[in-house]
Parts: C-alpha cells; structure tokens; sequence
C-alpha cells in the first residue's frame, strides 16, 4: 500500500531550501519524511495572534497581529508561497518556463489518447500505446534540457544549471528506461551508460562526479608531454573505461607520450600495446541499436550477433593480455595503466569496484563488462545493493533511494519519493510514464478511491498541479489545460479558479476568462464574471462599459435596476451622481445601438429616450411656427412613445406621475385631439392605480404635490371630453 | 515575503475573494484599505482610512464582487455597517456607507455575506446567541436592508427561552459551486449554555421560507471547548462535505453529507481531531480546492493538514513565525 504523504504538494525539492517563503523565509523537510517546515520572520515580540487567508493557488497570507500585552506594536502582513512552483526568483522563472513549455505535450498525449480508445472501441488493438508515451517522454527529457547535452567528446557537465531540473531529468531518463521503453529491455546496460554521461552530476551532492573530475584531469593533463607519468591519467582513463566513455578513453591514451614523434623509436613496443588497447576499445561490440556519430565501438542491435562478436572480441583481450610483448614494455606505469584497462576490459570486479566512485558507476560498469546479455529488472535491485554496500563510503540521499526505487521497480516508494521531492509538475507528467505499461501501476494510479472525494492518484496529482499554476498569474492560463483532463473534479476547480480571477477592474483579463468559459462551456461562469466587471463599472463611473457588461452577463434584473437609477436621475430630477441630463442618456442610448432594446431591462430607457425626442421634436417645430399638420404628426407621434411606455410591465410606477406631468402638453392640445377615448382611459387608469398603490403603501411610487396630480387629472379628464366631443 | 506593515490597533484583517485588496479594522473603530502600489507591483499601501463606528472594529467581510467592493463591519459599540467604494461627483474612488445598522441591541459577534439566487444577504450572529438574517431589497444600491429571520441557534423550545450570552462567534457560508450559492451555513457560538456552544448548520428551506436546522457537528467521544472559528470547505466536486471548527481546544475536521441531496438530516463524521497546538487554535481556514486546513494556533504556529491515501487527515507541513 503506498505510504501516507503521498499527496502532499507542499514538499521541498531536492536540494531543499525552497523558494517557498520568498524573502527571509527557509523552507526544510524533515528528517522523518512527512512534514515539512518553513520560517517566516515577522518581527513581532511574543507571541503574535495570526489570520490566516488563503489566495488562489498556494498562496497563503498570514496577518501577524500583535498579542493583547503588545497592543502598541505593528503588524506586519506576509505571504507564504507553498510548496515549489511559481514564485519569484530564478526557480520561479525555470519552474513557469517548463509549465510554458511542456503542456503542450500533455496536450498532444490527451488527445492520442483519445484517438487511442476510439480505435480500440472500434476493435482496435493498444498494445503500442508505450510508443507514444515514449515519444512524448522525449519531448518532455528535451524540454528540460537534455537536448542540450554537448557531443559525447566532452561530458556533460551540470554543474551550472538548475539542480532541481537537473534531478527531476534524471529521474524522468530513467523512469523512461524502465516503465515506457520496451525496446530497452534488452540492451539496458548500453541505457545505463547513456543515463550516466547525461545525469552522473547529481549523484553526489558534496563529491566532485567523474565527470567533472575527468575533465578536471583532461585540462590538467593536456599540456604535459608525458601524461602517462601521472597516476591520475591512468585512472582516469580506468574509470572511464569501466563506465563505458569510450570516447574519452581512446582520446586519452592518444595522448600518451609514445606517440611523440621523438618517442617512437625508443618506445615503439610501449606506443604498439596503448594503440592495441585504443583499438580494441574502439572495436568493441554493443548492444545497442546505434551509436552517436563518432563514438568508438561497434553497435549491434540483434542480440546472437552481438554475442559472437562480443565472444571474438573478448577472445582478441584476452590474447592482447597474454601477449609476450608485455615483456618489451619498460615503462611500468604504462604496463600497470594497460594491464588495468585490460583487467575492466575482461569484467576483473575487484579492478571495476576500483575505478569507479559512486555505487551507480559501478552497477554500470558490472553490466557492461561482465554481464552485457542481462535484461533488465533481472537480480537488478540486489545487484545494486550490493554495489551500495561495496561504494558504503557514500552518504545515501532521498535522491538514490528514489534511485534505488526505480532499479527495484518499487513504484510506490517512486511515487511517495517523488511527490515528497519535486514540484507538483513532475507527478502530473510522469504518471504517464508509470503508467505507460504496467497493468498494476495503471489500477494504483487511475482506480478511484472514494476516501479521497471519489477520484484517482493521476487526477489528484494534475489538481495538484494545476493549483500550484493558479498561483501565478504569469501561469494561471495553463492550468485548464489540466483540469480539463480531471473528470471528476476539473472542472469544479477551473470553476473556483476563475471565479477568484481579480477581473472587476481588468476587462482584458475577464475576456481571457470568458475565453476560457466558453471553451469549457462554462455559462454560469461567465455570466458571474460579466456581472462583476459590470457592476465594477457601473459603480466606479463607467456606465457605458458598465451596461455593456451587465448584457453580455444578460443579468436583467441588475438592468432593470441600472435603468430604473438613470431614469430617476433625469425624469425626477434626483441627485444621483453620475448623469447629470438628459443628453447623457441620450447619447448612451444611442451608442449601445439596436441590441440595447433586446436585452430586456433597458427597454424603458430606449423608451423614454424616444419619448422626450419626440417631445423636444414638438417643442422644435411650434418654436417654428411650421404647418399645423405636420405639427399634429409630430404630436402623434410624441403620444405613441408616450403610450409605449405605459405599456404593462415597463415603467416602474414611480416614473408615471413625472412622465405624465411631461405629457400634459399632449393633451392639452390646442389644434386637435391627439388622444382617443380609449388611450386616454388608459393614462386615466394608471393615475388610478397610482392613487391605489400609495394608499396601500407601496413603496415603488412616490408622493408627488397634489396640485400635479391635479394638473394630469384635469388634462386628462378635458382629454378625454373633447375626445367624446371629436367623435 | 514580506507584504505590508500595519499599524498599532489592527484588530482584525480580511482580503476580498480574488486577493487583491486588504481590509484592516482598527480598535479606534476605523477601517483601513490596503491594495497594491500601482508602480511597484509588490507593495501594497494603505489607500483609505475612515471611522466607521465608535467602538472597537470586531470583524470586517468582504462582500461577493458581484455586488462591487463592499464590506460589511460589526463594531464593539453594537452596530454594523456595509460600506462600498463607488465613484464620487468629484470622480474619484471613495468608501461610502451603504447602510448603519443601529437598532440590533445586542453585541455583533461575527458576520457573512451571502451570495444566494434571491439576492444578497448578511448574516449576523449576536451577542445573545441568536442569528439575524438581512436581505438588501435593491440588488444595485445597497442602501435599504431588510430582516429577513432572526431565530436563536436552537431548536428546543425551553433553550430558546433560555438567557444565553455569548463572548464570540463564527459563521461561515456553505461556499458557492458553479458561481450560485445555497442559502447554508454553519455557526458556533462561544457561550455559557452547552447547547448554544454546538456548532450548528442551517439552511433556508424554500418550501416553507424558513430556516431550519439541518445538522449538530458534535461527537460523544469529543469535546471541542469553546468554538473559535467555523470554516466550511470549498468543494470541487467531492461527494461529501467539509467542516473546520477550531476551539480552545482543537482543530477537527468535520464530513457532512451534502445537505439538500439528503433530503433528511445529513449525517455527520468526525474526521479529525488534533489537540497538537498549545493552548488552542484561533483560526483554521481551507484553500480554494478544499484539500488543505491551515490553522492558526495560540502558540504562534500556523500548520497544514491533508489527508492520506487511507482517508486520515494528518499534519503535512508547519509555518514557524520568528522575531527575527
């Protein structure tokens, strides 16, 4: 059963100061393993009470409040980045730049997916599924750097970049080899040597790594004439051999003194047996399907083949050992140096433990030069053990006991180490390299368990992951990719996700959040986001964009209300702040254009702008004097808009008293009659339902002076005689 | 890293839901608003500061930004406020109080705004154990509220007549899924009568518009002291669930079956009990996934709790506060 902590975002990486607390903060896992600590210095004396306050993602703000005894003291407000991930600094920009770049992979491997089980529903068959997963496992050991790895003449050397991606492209190479690649299974050893000239750096904190060492001796060495008098230059040599960089190996003995051209003649015997040891490395056979341009050896990928040639050559060793020119051989450091080589050559385990540091180092060499047929996960893990035990001298860390898990194919001490080590990125991405073939790791990692709301490990590492994205504005736009991919709870936490976004007064990061919304068909959503840019707006001034958002949010209630403050700020002359006349109105009526009138709510504000034109149009022509008929026509036209707005349900009650009190010239109109019976029985009712609805209290209308009321009535009441009277 | 520093007398500090904002409440009885520098991004600076009651401020909440930047206050002096930021004649940003609320008569211990599809509301817990509901009748000027319940934090008749009073308490509101909140909360109370100091869930019942008691978050084998603080999880998408309390005494993690799908009394689970901090937890609050509780304690220390593969909530990380 996979141990407890095996959830936890909130660990440290592997060097383990974290980038966690940012400024004056230090971040520590503890020895036991399950908890973490961090240190975050407040100044306060005492002991101060604190707030807490979660932001999005991992962030947590905490309030350091002075204790009651310290009342006269400040506060001070900090911020507690959990875990690795976003944050400031260098770690923060490697970690946002590896989020950037290695989604879009996942993205690809989703989609295969998908295809993938089409196909199968359809009766196809699977069974290659690790090949993508191979791939896409390329793509992502590239992304992280190793693309970058020099050509093999010189070793990769890590020391300068990143430690922590340098760890999690080890892990990644290596989880590689032994969960996705079946084709590696058969030349594994060859694997080995390749992990170890990419990832030999991280082995070891504190000691200087071969590879570093051998190019320490190469720049020491190359400008001697006899680099062979030096012990360093045959060990050298030994170490690399046994670890299989072969390269190197043939470089150095070129650079042997022999080969001087003022040495040839005295050491001619000395200069013909390193030759013979170059070139017997450089025809060795391996069992690998190639190898990089310029390597010495010989790659063969069918395994009977390779083991005759293996079997000749190793029989050409030998007869070099037994060779009687040994005896011609008078520098004894080449002797033993050649002898030695020879002795790893042959698979001697006493000179292999001898030339190699660390207990990987020899686990390779074992493989290589004594058991080059092994396949894989055949006695690994005890073989590796007893290679720690030999190497007992180095201090084991988290790291080689995550090592040591992969090798033992312990996949849930590889999955409790890793979420203990690395940031959220690398348990939602590698999952899909445990799972890439192994039946028993598929049902660990995807089966769902209910004691953890109903989903599976894959998925509560992506939210994980996701979360830790959430933290970072820079990185927030790539979270959905993710949640998109959880079917239990995704969507729920993009939901929560870009409801917290701080969108209110930034419409450019609402749109991308509507974006998302409609992507994800997200409708509640964006209508919740609309409403807050909207109502931000509105409150802070900005009516027009206000409007405009509160209709893409169709929220009408919130319209209604919005036109009901506009109207009551120009039809009843009220103080309210932001529209001082009519024009306003006008022009913002005019600018949100004809989709205005559809949204509902704002109806009343089109209708009451069309009324008071068509009144001022009244007021114009009269002022002109102009024909009485086209005088009557715009008077007509003044009442229906008037009758528009009395129309049920559009203004609200306490509008009608001013808006009539405006229509009194309508009906007292000289020239004609401009209202019939039944439209002024219409208006006749509302200032009866008016008069009903204040004696019943209600508390839309408002008190208007009596002699007003008066004034409608008395208009309308003469309205409606001459209308008889017309008839 | 460091955020801000905040004057002697701040009592309590509350940031607005998407985390930009800062609100401070001072013992002097104003209220100070911190938001980032708009030329250093990571500064924040104090841009308003006004009284807003005689008394000293007790808690401060922001409202949901659907309704713009609102706050609501409780003051030591018995009053509550709700006070929003708009934009004045002389067209700049100013806080102006939406509403004084003054004829309560009791202490206001804690309050919560509530988002629901019938409009905003504001729940307010008073200082004689009873909880008043408010309903703002305007969704867009926030100037007229009305009392929508006051029921005290019982359902036996004999303790309803009961005198209680109350020193603290803590409301918190079942959090929205799919940006609509159900009208649920939790509350507890920290009194001098055993039956008030349960922490209680209630929701407002549709069918017969009222509040009613849903669920009791106790435990025979458990007794949680004094409640300091209430906090109800976000929930993803989980099948159940989840309640902090943090008392006097611990810090437990409560399970709830998910109250309107029960159609009866949802059943309640201790899932945690932690006694780890000395002398007390203050506060716990959960993350935006609901996954994880930081708690604050009396001893100085804020801890993260998790559950395990096995579905036991156990102590992942810990923040240790120095002077230096």
């Amino acid at each position: 059963m996979v141990d407890a902590g095996i959830i936890v975002p909130y660990q440290g990486n592997c060097n383990g100061t974290g980038s966690g607390a940012g400024a004056g903060a230090r971040h520590e896992n503890h020895a036991n393993g399950h908890t973490s600590e961090y240190t975050v210095r407040h100044g306060l004396p005492g002991t101060p009470r604190i707030q807490i306050s979660w932001g999005t993602g991992n962030l947590l703000r905490l309030s350091f409040l002075p204790s009651t005894e310290e009342r006269q003291e400040i506060g001070k407000v900090v911020q507690v980045q959990l875990g690795q991930g976003a944050g400031d600094g260098q770690a923060g920009a490697e970690s946002r730049r590896i989020a950037t770049d290695s989604f879009p992979f996942f993205v690809e491997l989703q989609s295969q997916r998908r295809q993938q089980n089409n196909e199968t529903l359809q009766g196809g068959s699977p069974n290659n599924w690790w090949e993508y997963v191979l791939e896409y496992s390329r793509n992502i050991s590239d992304m992280l750097g190793s693309s970058e790895r020099p050509p093999s003449s010189d070793l990769y050397d890590t020391t300068k970049e990143n430690k922590t991606t340098a760890a999690m492209r080890a892990i990644w190479d290596m989880l590689e080899i032994f969960y996705v690649d079946k084709s590696a299974e058969s030349w594994f050893p060859e694997r080995l040597v390749d992990w170890l000239v990419a990832h030999g750096p991280i082995l070891s904190k504190t000691e200087a790594s071969l590879s570093r060492r051998l190019i320490e001796i190469k720049r020491r060495l190359s400008i001697r004439q006899f680099p062979e008098e030096e012990s360093d230059y045959w060990e050298g040599i030994a170490s690399a051999l046994a670890v299989g960089w072969f390269d190197f190996v043939v470089t150095f003995l070129r650079m042997h003194g022999s080969y001087r051209h003022d040495q040839i003649d005295k050491r001619q015997t000395e200069n013909g047996l390193v030759e013979a040891v170059a070139v017997l490395v450089s025809m060795m056979p391996r069992l690998r399907p190639s190898l990089p341009p310029g390597s010495p050896g010989v790659a063969y990928s069918f395994k009977p083949e390779f083991a005759k040639e293996w079997e000749r050559w190793r029989i050409q060793v030998t007869k070099l050992d037994r060779s009687a020119f040994w005896n011609e051989c008078h520098n004894q450091k080449t002797l033993q140096g050649l002898k030695k080589l020879l002795a790893i050559l042959q698979g001697n385990v006493e000179v292999l433990v001898k030339s190699t540091y660390h207990w990987m180092e020899l686990l390779t060499a074992h493989y290589l030069h004594v058991r080059p047929f092994a396949i894989a996960t055949e006695g690994l893990v005890a073989l590796a053990n007893t290679c720690k035990e030999y190497k007992g001298t180095h201090k084991s860390d988290e790291l080689q006991e995550l090592i040591l898990a992969v090798l033992g194919d312990n996949t849930e001490v590889v999955i409790a180490e890793c979420v203990r080590l690395f940031e959220p990125w690398m348990m939602a991405h590698m999952v899909e390299l445990l799972t890439a073939k192994d039946s028993y790791v598929q049902n660990l990692l995807r089966k769902e368990r209910d004691v953890q709301g109903g989903i599976s490990l894959e998925e509560l590492y992506r939210l994980s992951y996701a979360q830790s994205l959430a933290s970072d504005p820079l990185t927030w736009q790539v979270a959905p990719v993710y949640l998109a991919s959880c079917p239990g709870q995704g969507l729920g936490m993009l939901e929560t996700l870009l409801l917290r976004l701080p969108v209110s007064d930034d419409s450019r990061l609402a749109q991308k959040a509507l974006d998302v919304c409609r992507l994800y068909d997200l409708q509640a959503v964006g209508t919740t986001i609309c409403r807050k840019v909207g109502v931000h707006s509105w409150k802070h001034g900005r009516i027009g964009a206000g409007i405009v958002w509160l209709q893409r949010a169709r929220d009408k209630r919130l319209l209604s209300a919005l036109s009901d403050q506009l109207l009551a700020s120009v039809s009843t002359g009220s103080t309210w702040g932001h529209v001082q006349d009519f024009e306003q109105i006008q022009g913002l009526v005019d600018l949100l254009g004809t989709d205005f009138q559809a949204t509902g709510g704002l109806s009343i504000l089109h209708r009451y702008r069309n009324f008071k034109s068509a009144m001022q149009n009244v007021w114009d022509l009269r002022s002109k004097e102009t024909d009485k008929q086209k005088l009557s026509a715009a008077g007509r036209q003044a009442v229906d808009c008037l009758l528009e707005l009395f129309k049920v349900g559009i203004t609200p009650k306490r509008f009608w008293m001013s808006i009539l009190q405006d229509s009194v010239e309508l009906l007292e109109w000289p020239e004609q009659v401009l209202l019939n019976a039944q439209e002024t029985n219409t208006l006749l009712n509302c200032v009866q339902e008016l008069k009903l609805a204040k004696l019943w209290g209600d508390v839309d209308s408002v008190d208007e002076p009596g002699s007003n009321v008066d004034r409608v009535r008395l208009a309308l009441a003469t309205n409606l005689g001459r209308s008889f009277l017309q008839v | 890293m460091e955020l801000m520093t905040l004057e002697a007398g701040v009592e309590h500090t509350c940031w607005n839901a998407s985390g930009v904002k800062m609100a401070a409440g001072m013992s002097d009885g104003s209220i100070q608003i911190y938001e980032p520098d708009k030329g250093a991004s990571s500064d924040f600076l104090c841009t308003s500061k006004w009284k807003a009651h005689e008394g000293a401020v007790v808690k401060l909440v922001w409202g949901p930004q659907e309704y713009g930047d609102l706050l609501a206050c409780c003051s030591r002096d018995g009053t509550m406020s709700v006070w929003e930021e708009i934009e004045d004649k002389d067209k700049e940003d100013v806080w102006s109080l939406c509403h004084r609320f003054t004829d309560i008569g009791v202490p206001v211990l804690d309050i919560a705004f509530g988002n629901c599809v019938s409009g905003l509301k504001l729940v307010a817990a008073g200082g004689d154990g009873h909880l008043r509901v408010y309903e703002a009748s305007n969704v867009l000027e926030l100037k007229n509220w009305q009392l929508q319940a006051e029921f005290a934090n019982v359902t036996d008749v004999v303790e309803k007549l009961e005198t209680v009073s109350c020193t603290a308490a803590s409301i918190s509101w079942r959090p929205a899924a799919d940006a609509i909140q159900q009208p649920v909360f939790v509350v507890g109370f920290q009194t001098n009568s055993p039956q008030h100091s349960i922490a209680k869930v209630w929701e407002f019942g549709e069918a017969h518009q009222r509040w009613h008691l849903v669920a009791e978050l106790t435990s025979p084998d458990h007794d949680y002291g004094r409640i300091n603080h209430v906090s109800w999880a976000p929930n993803i998408g989980r099948p159940y669930e989840l309640i902090a309390i943090s008392s006097s005494i611990s810090v437990s993690i409560w399970s709830m079956e998910i109250p309107s799908i029960a159609g009866r009394r949802p059943a309640v689970q201790l899932l945690g009990y932690f006694t780890d901090h000395e002398g007390g937890v203050l506060q716990a609050k959960w993350d935006m996934s609901g996954m994880t509780l930081a708690s604050a304690g009396c001893d100085g220390l804020v801890k993260l709790w998790q559950s395990n593969l096995k579905g036991k909530w156990e102590e992942k990380s810990s923040i240790v506060g120095t002077q230096h």
